[in-house]
């Protein structure tokens, strides 16, 4: 209580000193470390390994972002936020960025105030129910007793799907997904539904993964991305272009591996510019020319990260599909690096 | 002594506003005041400010579009499609459910196990004691998590579940599953209105015969069969109408039992497992805590009171009904009170459960799919701040009534619309005073009925009115209303459930309620509320005049009128 009061205090004074927007670069610079906020838990996602550590695809967005600016991945607090807590943790300044698993709409990226840095993940809503209930559709769900975050896009796609398709069910809200596994599993509900990405990662923790089944409809768009506060437009552009570093990472054959030996110049021009070999492009989002190198490093390109936490060899096993690079048929375009 | 009487020396100097104990206390208020009103001013101020920076209104417009979320308990009509202010409602009469349901069933829990902790059998006082320290130790949230993780893992499938028998014999059709419960529900055919009619008439019939039992035993101490009879007119009359029905054509009423069709279990009454966790676990705890209140209540009375009963020949049952409870229900009552602030409360921690109550709806998705943080929990505060308002004066009414009375108490000296008119009103004072006339006036008692009924039905139209309309083509929804508007019918909803309530227990400051009830209507019709659209069927101007004509009659009754003198009828025995 003292300490909001001392924090609303100082912001009555920044107010008051006619600066509406703090320079969040500025700010995390000035603690030392980024502070990030994750999910509670999903698997291959954002999940604590056995030392204790932060690891996941998302979590890795964070690190590579605090590589970029301390050269340091674990210069990273993270915060877990569950589906209801996320915007208002956002929006109140206690994370300086959010990498959770939350989807790009119009109404969040407008009227609540954030802004959405890009695309790390395209997902649709899925539904997953046990093998031996026979069913093969969404569409023979009706009175279906089905498990839902409460707080999130897949909410209301789950009641405009029913209601659509003319069929009820008996929703049954829950907070984190570690919850829902309970549920789901003690058979409280006949059906999760999520990100279908998140129903395979659920998925993968079970004693039987065999035993159960994401029928085939998607049925919502659900592109999910990092965001932060609307009105800090450098820090925004810092954060989309360390997502679009890795992006173009993948495309140009940098790893983690080889980024050092490539930092040193190479043939590309592209890959120059990106790893400070040639320009002042770091200097443009307020950082140093090793930026982008610091971010690979960090956990690698787009593909390295998706392989190691939730490619086809991982027990989460999602296939990169929509997630491809657009040469190899998928989604991910990032804009040219120059 | 020279220094008292001498005349004050000059006139006045402003450092006499510290030094001067005349001033003093008025100079320290009126900093404080100012200090107070300046940090008000700075927090709201600050608050405007800081959502304007992060690019954020304050308004409650989002109220009336679409939730787009589906809730599955829902005791009125409600689709994903219905207004946020109708998910706000629904959410508000769950949470209403469950603490109405919890404070009963924890006062049952909490009589019984006080009454029996006072047992002379050893081990139930024991087991009682054991009871009361263990769960009243126990945070509630745990124990609500615990039944609930009790009834997902334990309960069967909906595919595995049958119904439940009792020790084999007796088939009683409820089915446990780990969904929830389903009890076989009655439903109603033609020809059902005589059976709830004849339930109105028994139940009128056994008031009635209850009243003529008093006066037979006031007037000739012979004591008459109350229970059966009562309870003979109350079930039997129904009974025996539903009979004959049946025995001349197709029954009225049947009961429906759950049947498994699909996914889950169809029919009869479904109560899930998140209500019933969430009931059972606050009223276990509460029941703990009201336990030890019963207890003290009954510790309270001295032995010598149920010896002298004893020595005046009553029964050990009829000492406990007619001398013990009444004087424990004194000290019972006011920690009784907040035991039931303390369940409705704790009622908000429903969403661990997944039990959609107001937090859930309106502080939780509402909140979050519309991001207006600071308005909804504004009204959820608004909400728990008047719901626990209510209860609060509700059974402080009720305490009013229990409570000793003697010759000299007076209700306090706050300084009120009520004490003014005291003058005017005369027998009020006999209410406040406890002061008895000894004359009892049964015949007025109808008309404070009707008096009761007027506000009773003006503030049920108002909440109607208010929320469950949810029909923009008959009418402006009221976040839209300009804001005078809006505050002014929000003013006269509340004053007219206080003048209800105050005028259900028969207080005499009813009248401060009924004139301002009287003002804010005048205001409203004046500021342009469409006072008629609360009763849409009726031609115009009729509930506007009407209502004010009636509203002008129930003031001048109660300024005027001669009403029945209760403290008298309850305290003192009827002269005869």
């Amino acid at each position: 209580m003292k300490h909001s009061l001392i924090l609303g205090a100082v912001a009555a004074i920044g107010l008051a000193a006619g600066a509406a927007s703090a320079n969040t670069l500025e700010d995390v610079k000035a603690k030392g470390h980024l502070q990030c906020g994750v999910a509670t838990g999903v698997p291959g996602f954002a999940f604590t390994d056995a030392d204790g550590e932060w690891q996941g695809f998302d979590v890795a967005v964070c690190r590579a972002v605090a590589a970029a600016i301390f050269g340091d991945p674990k210069a990273v607090k993270f915060t877990p936020t569950t589906g209801k807590t996320r915007f208002t943790a956002l929006a109140s300044g206690e994370v300086d960025m959010l990498a959770r698993n939350t989807t790009w709409t119009f109404s969040r990226d407008t009227d609540l105030g954030f802004d959405f840095v890009g695309v790390n993940y395209y997902d649709g809503q899925g539904f997953m129910v046990r093998k031996d209930l026979g069913v093969t559709s969404a569409k023979e769900l009706d009175g279906a007793t089905v498990c839902i975050q409460t707080g999130t896009t897949t909410e209301l796609n789950l009641a405009d799907f029913f209601r659509t398709n003319g069929m009820s069910y008996e929703p049954v809200p829950i907070e984190t997904n570690a919850e829902a596994r309970q549920k789901y599993l003690a058979g409280a509900c006949d059906v999760y539904t999520t990100d279908a990405s998140g129903l395979a990662a659920t998925r993968s923790t079970f004693e039987d993964p065999k035993a159960h089944v994401i029928l085939p409809e998607i049925i919502s768009k659900e592109p999910l991305g990092p965001l932060v506060r609307h009105g800090d437009n450098e820090w925004g552009d810092l954060v989309r272009w360390t997502l679009n570093a890795l992006i173009i990472a993948e495309e140009k054959g940098i790893t983690a591996a080889n980024v050092e030996e490539m930092a040193k110049g190479t043939n590309d021009p592209e890959v120059n510019r990106l790893l400070g070999a040639e320009g002042e492009y770091g200097k443009m989002i307020g950082l140093g020319k090793d930026w982008a190198v610091n971010a690979i490093k960090a956990g690698g390109n787009y593909g390295e990260i998706f392989a190691r936490y939730i490619g086809e060899e991982t027990p989460v096993g999602l296939a990169r599909g929509l997630n491809a690079q657009w040469t190899q048929g998928g989604l991910l375009y990032a804009p040219p690096f120059r | 002594m020279t220094a008292v009487t001498d005349p004050s020396q000059g006139g006045f100097r402003i450092g006499m506003l510290l030094s001067d104990t005349r001033y003093r206390g008025a100079t320290i208020q009126t900093i404080a005041l100012i200090a107070f009103l300046t940090a008000g001013y700075w927090l709201v101020d600050n608050v405007i400010s800081n959502l304007a920076a992060l690019g954020k209104d304050f308004s409650f417009r989002f109220m009336t579009e679409p939730a787009g979320y589906d809730i599955n308990q829902r005791l009125i009509e409600y689709t994903s499609r219905s207004s946020h202010a109708t998910a706000a409602v629904v959410g508000i009469l769950n949470t209403l459910l469950v603490a109405v349901l919890g404070c009963a069933l924890a006062t049952v829990i909490g009589v019984v196990a006080g009454v029996l902790r006072l047992s002379n059998n050893w081990i139930v006082a024991k087991l009682m004691t054991v009871y009361v320290e263990t769960v009243r130790n126990i945070p509630v949230l745990i124990q609500i998590l615990l039944l609930a993780a009790v009834f997902d893992e334990f309960l069967p499938h909906p595919k595995q579940a049958g119904t439940l028998s009792l020790f084999g014999l007796v088939d009683t059709g409820v089915v446990a599953t780990n969904r929830g419960f389903y009890v076989p529900g009655p439903v109603f055919h033609d020809g059902s209105a005589w059976v709830v009619g004849a339930l109105i008439v028994g139940i009128l019939l056994s008031i009635g015969y209850a009243r003529h039992a008093r006066r037979v035993q006031q007037d000739t101490g012979e004591i008459l069969p109350v229970l059966p009879v009562r309870l003979g007119l109350i079930v039997g009359l129904p009974l025996v109408v539903m009979l004959v029905l049946s025995a001349v054509g197709a029954p009225p009423i049947t009961m429906e039992s759950p049947v498994l069709k699909g996914f889950n279990f169809q029919g009869g009454i479904y109560m899930r497992n998140s209500l019933v966790a969430l009931w059972l676990a606050l009223s276990i705890y509460t029941g703990a805590f009201i336990a030890e209140n019963v207890r003290a209540g009954i510790l309270s009375v001295p032995k010598g009171q149920t010896e002298a009963a004893y020595a005046l020949g009553l029964r050990p049952r009829r000492t406990m009904q007619l001398v013990i409870l009444p004087q424990a229900m004194r000290v019972i009552i006011p920690p009784l009170i907040s035991q039931y602030l303390n369940l409705t409360k704790n009622s908000s921690l429903a969403i661990a459960v997944g039990y959609m109550d107001a937090t859930g709806t309106l502080g939780g998705i509402t909140l979050n799919q519309t991001g207006k943080e600071m308005e909804t929990l504004m009204l959820l505060m608004a909400f728990y701040l008047s719901i626990s308002l209510t209860i609060s004066m509700v059974m402080n009414l009720y305490n009013e009534q229990v409570k000793l009375v003697e010759r000299t108490s007076a209700t306090g000296f706050a300084p009120s619309l009520g004490h003014l008119l005291n003058n005017v009103t005369g027998p009020w004072r006999n209410l406040t005073k406890g002061d008895a006339q000894h004359q009892p006036l049964y015949g007025v008692a109808g008309w404070l009925n009707l008096v009761v009924l007027l506000y009773g039905a003006i503030w049920l139209a108002l909440l109607v009115y208010l929320f469950l309309m949810d029909t923009p083509a008959q009418r402006e929804p009221y976040f839209l209303w300009p804001t005078s508007r809006q505050i002014v019918f929000l003013a006269l909803t509340a004053s007219t459930m206080s003048a209800f309530l105050t005028i259900v227990f028969k207080h005499f400051r009813a009248i401060d309620f009924a004139a301002l009830t009287l003002v804010l209507w005048v205001a409203a019709s004046l500021l342009g509320v469409d006072l008629d659209g609360l009763a849409a069927d009726l031609p115009d101007g009729v509930v506007t005049y009407g209502g004010f004509a009636a509203q002008v009659a129930a003031i001048a009754y109660l300024l005027f009128g001669k009403r029945p003198n209760l403290t008298y009828l309850n305290r003192v025995k009827e002269a005869g």
